[in-house]
């Protein structure tokens, strides 16, 4: 219930072009998601925030890493834009963070991270951040929180089309095309992305004599995908849910401002399918999910003496089975079973290496007859091939203190499994003796929500800690080689608030985002704060909508952050973009033209130590819909 | 807020310098002229420390607040000539050369792969570099690259004497086990001597032999002496590590070696010594040293990777008896002294 409050964090661009016909607090419910939502059912006590449509259609011709780099409840660390990103949720490392499509995780097997740089935005229709843990709903690597993608897909709502492309700053464009049929019984949608950028854009090189600005080199990228989401109603108590993604993507590494004279590239492609029957049943209801998940990389560099030349290959199959079993209106109870399959290959590992992790889940929800307390607990027993895993699990609630303002707190204990890397690499390297990292989460919050006479207000506070022990680094040993051990405790707490605000006045929309996130993220022996964790990070939105225009202003202010072992720090810096969109009114048509300036102040500033990142750059594009719908 | 308070640190730390000197261009310097040049590969930027024997304290960070900018990544060696000290940034594919007393950058010489240590010959400078296997050759007055000599396999240590270069050949990621020699005259190889595998430092004694390290990690490590008339080599056999740093005190005939990651210690050898000895000079776990001429102190560089010890400096005397720690960047692995 609270999710889909907090989910009207912003009014969608309503496809007839009078916002006066949709109420201010329009709570845009979790559409229909594409795959059964465990989100959905379990979220109550979760800090969750969900990233708004129209943020999300702002960002469309970007990629994720982009989009997320403007949340500041989120820590994304890129090598230059376009580039390889990664995500951090609590303070904690990207290995620790779930990033979920459509249900299904999915961080490496190799190296326990996602690439959000190569994920378009375009391919997502839902964005929800949950911070903290949740190892025993959503399994391994859960620790810092998860970030659910999901594909939205309607019924009865017949055909539609969009079609968006834009060009950028050093030789950036952007195509994307969406077709959607959806009818009584089945919908189908389908969509392709290209984009490729010489990507050769200015930077001052802050490492170099003088601090010249110079341009990038060897940064340029191509990258293309197709997907499709397919639902259809068999009866009309069982659906089954279909959807393939496929992507092909070539990228070079930029160079470090320092010097160098490598010249890295990497070619990587990956075939992801999902497929779901969901059965209502008379007393019960369950969900049957299968996936398959291909990975493709190769890797060179042409550097005669550090010159690499790899290949990888993961595959990962799931299977996962579900019962829910309302026991009255108030109690429901779920149990699962859930069964992976992990192989990889890679000319880093010495042969095939395998991980089969079957695990059972129960699940516990509760909901007080005046929906004041809601509260869910679940349990989760998983073996790693045949080692039996300490028992996870979480507790939450929330309750309705009074009108609008929700108390809410959860506990849980969370793990994430060594990856490949951690275990196998190169023949002796690589430790498979590591254990599991594991640790405690919690979180108290607060959740205010205000909407009348055109006014619009959300306030959350919350505090929170989260422990890792086991923590897994790579440690030099006596002879000078380095593998990984399960040597660290780290400890995270600290507190978040974000505030939004909307007020209307006639047809024209004023809207403000605030958010503000502290961290203090410590090596529990040295009592260091961890590389690339600022203490202090910020963001503040201002919004404004009229029939015909959208415009946004995003100011992001990022703390200093350590570097490893004392070494230094990477300085603060605020980072500031605009974005306005024109709607040009067609017969049948919705045609609108945007523009983005990133980085409007040009500023210097670095995501990783030593890469520079763009100055000022800009994106101009059309977006045309079709059809019949209020297609965002 | 946040700037004005950089600054005022910035100033606070310029003040903090010894020698400060009041030049035309007003800016924080630092002199480097007299005392140890210590050298920190740094993990994500290298760094120079320095230490002044007369104050007796280490002061750190010195490129960094002298030029408002990071040296690179990973700092391997440094080398001196004329007015400028000249710092080899091996992960930067570049030499940064700063003035000697103030620190102020100068130039920088780019385009030389992975390079590893550095030796000059008038106003001719050769960096020894892993990527393309050779050394480069640079023009000290012009600061530019004027060309290259290929040597073998992961090229390290260099040494000149009477108008040659010998660079040893220490494998890199693969093996090598050979010793060129280089004419200066003509920049050609006169020689290739094969020695123990992965030969590393080189040092001349006072019989003027030349004296290199080899860690020999497949086989076993070794000091190896060279005449470099008859090119004559005679081994001494290293038992139970594979050893790979060498230095000579200034009277040259003491050799010291060890004090590496795996070593049990610094090791002292008399240059007329049949054997290597058995026990180190000075026990401890070590990642370099630097031998202070004037008085024979050995000055170890301690990088324990336990994440709760800091890296060090520690003086000990000649009797190997410690005398004071001092606090350093990351990775220190040893430097050059100055009297």
């Amino acid at each position: 219930m609270l999710l889909n409050l907090l989910l009207a964090g912003a009014l969608s661009f309503a496809g007839d072009g009078t916002p006066t016909s949709k109420s201010l607090s329009d709570t845009i419910h979790l559409k229909e998601v594409v795959v059964s939502s465990k989100l959905k059912r379990y979220s109550s006590g979760l800090s969750l925030k969900s990233i708004s449509s129209s943020e999300i259609r702002v960002g469309e011709s970007t990629q994720l890493s982009e989009l997320l780099s403007n949340q500041s409840n989120i820590s994304v660390n890129s090598y230059g834009s376009g580039g390889t990103s990664g995500v951090s949720l609590r303070g904690l490392k990207a290995s620790q963070t779930a990033i979920l499509w459509n249900g299904i995780n999915l961080q490496s097997t190799m190296n326990g991270e996602v690439n959000i740089g190569s994920i378009p935005t375009f391919f997502v229709d839902q964005i929800a951040v949950q911070q903290g843990g949740n190892g025993a709903l959503f399994g391994s690597g859960a620790i810092g929180g998860v970030i659910h993608l999901d594909n939205t897909l309607a019924f009865n709502e017949g055909h539609s089309g969009s079609l968006l492309q834009s060009i950028g700053s050093y030789g950036l464009t952007y195509t994307g095309l969406k077709y959607t049929y959806s009818g009584e019984n089945a919908a189908t949608s389908a969509r392709v992305f290209y984009t490729e950028s010489a990507n050769n854009y200015k930077f001052r090189n802050v490492n170099s004599a003088g601090k010249p600005i110079k341009r990038q080199t060897n940064a340029n990228y191509r990258k293309a995908g197709v997907m499709t989401n397919s639902a259809f109603n068999i009866t009309s108590n069982d659906k089954l849910v279909v959807s393939l993604w496929g992507q092909d993507n070539y990228s070079r590494y930029p160079q470090p401002m320092s010097g160098n004279t490598d010249t890295p590239y990497d070619f990587s492609s990956f075939i992801r399918g999902t497929a779901q029957w969901q059965a209502d049943r008379e007393k019960y209801s369950f969900n049957v999910k299968a996936a398959l998940l291909n990975d493709w990389e190769a890797y060179r560099n042409p550097n005669p003496t550090f010159g690499a030349r790899s290949n990888h290959h993961t595959t990962v199959g799931l299977l996962e089975a579900e019962t829910l079993i309302p026991l009255s209106n108030n109690h429901t109870i779920e149990a699962g079973l859930n069964g992976s399959c992990e192989r990889a290959r890679s000319t880093d590992y010495e042969g095939n290496k395998y991980r089969y992790k079957p695990s059972a889940i129960l699940g516990y929800r509760y909901k007080s007859n005046n929906s004041k307390l809601e509260a869910f607990s679940s349990l989760r027993q998983e073996v790693i091939d045949t080692k039996v895993n300490p028992l996870t699990w979480s507790v939450g609630a929330q309750y309705l203190l009074i009108k609008g303002l929700h108390l809410r707190g959860n506990v849980s204990r969370n793990y994430r499994v060594p990856t490949f890397n951690e275990l196998y690499w190169r023949n002796g390297w690589g430790n498979p003796l590591l254990k599991p990292e594991h640790g405690y989460g919690g979180e108290l919050g607060t959740d205010f929500l205000l909407s009348k006479n055109g006014f619009f207000l959300t306030a959350k506070l919350a505090g929170f800690f989260n422990n890792v022990r086991g923590w897994i680094i790579w440690v030099p040993n006596k002879d000078g080689a380095w593998s990984p051990e399960n040597v660290d405790k780290v400890l995270s707490r600290g507190a978040e608030l974000s505030v939004t605000l909307k007020q209307r006045y006639l047809q024209y929309i004023v809207g403000c985002d605030l958010s503000g996130l502290f961290t203090k993220s410590t090596n529990q022996d040295t009592k260091l704060q961890l590389p690339y964790t600022p203490k202090y990070r910020g963001s503040i939105s201002l919004n404004f909508q009229s029939p015909s225009y959208l415009i946004r202003y995003t100011h992001s202010f990022i703390g200093e952050r350590e570097l490893s072992k004392n070494s230094g720090t990477l300085p603060a810096y605020s980072l500031a973009g605009v974005s306005m969109e024109k709607k040009i009114s067609l017969k049948g048509y919705q045609l609108s033209a945007f523009l983005r300036i990133d980085n409007i102040w040009n500023v210097d500033y670095q995501s990783i130590a030593d890469y520079g990142m763009p100055l000022r750059n800009y994106q101009l594009g059309i977006r045309l819909n079709i059809g019949d719908s209020n297609k965002n | 807020m946040k700037k004005l308070l950089s600054a005022a640190l910035f100033l606070g730390a310029a003040f903090a310098f010894t020698s400060c000197e009041k030049d035309s261009d007003n800016g924080p310097s630092y002199d480097l002229s007299k005392g140890l040049i210590i050298v920190n590969e740094g993990i994500e930027f290298g760094s120079i420390s320095h230490y002044n024997p007369v104050t007796d304290a280490v002061t750190n960070d010195i490129f960094k607040t002298v030029n408002n900018r990071e040296v690179g990544k990973y700092l391997q060696s440094v080398c001196s000539y004329g007015d400028n000290i000249y710092l080899v940034v091996g992960g930067s594919a570049k030499v940064e050369v700063i003035n000697r007393s103030t620190s102020r950058e100068v130039a920088t010489i780019s385009g030389i792969g992975t390079p590893r240590y550095m030796v000059t010959n008038g106003a001719t400078g050769y960096v020894s570099a892993w990527d393309n296997k050779e050394v480069a050759v640079i023009n000290l007055t012009t600061s530019q690259v004027t060309g290259s000599i290929k040597v073998g396999a992961g090229p390290e240590g260099l040494l000149i004497h009477n108008g040659n270069l010998f660079v040893a050949n220490s494998g890199g990621f693969a093996t090598d086990n050979s010793i060129s020699v280089i004419d200066l005259k003509s920049n050609t190889i006169v020689k290739t001597i094969t020695v123990e595998n992965n030969p590393k430092t080189l040092v001349l004694d006072k019989n003027n032999n030349i004296w290199v390290v080899c860690a020999g990690y497949a086989t076993k490590g070794a000091l190896c002496k060279i005449n470099p008339s008859t090119y004559e080599v005679t081994k001494t056999v290293i038992e139970g590590f594979n050893p790979d740093r060498l230095q000579i005190n200034s009277a040259k005939d003491k050799l010291y070696y060890g004090g590496t990651f795996g070593a049990p210690g610094i090791f002292q050898m008399d240059i007329a010594a049949a054997t290597a000895p058995t026990k180190p000079f000075i026990s401890g776990d070590f990642y370099g040293f630097a031998i202070n001429p004037s008085n024979e102190e050995v000055m170890a560089m301690v990088a324990p990777y336990d994440a709760n010890d800091k890296h060090k400096m520690v003086r000990y005397n000649t009797n190997g008896e410690k005398i004071k720690e001092y606090s350093t960047k990351v990775y220190p692995n040893g430097g050059i002294f100055f009297n």
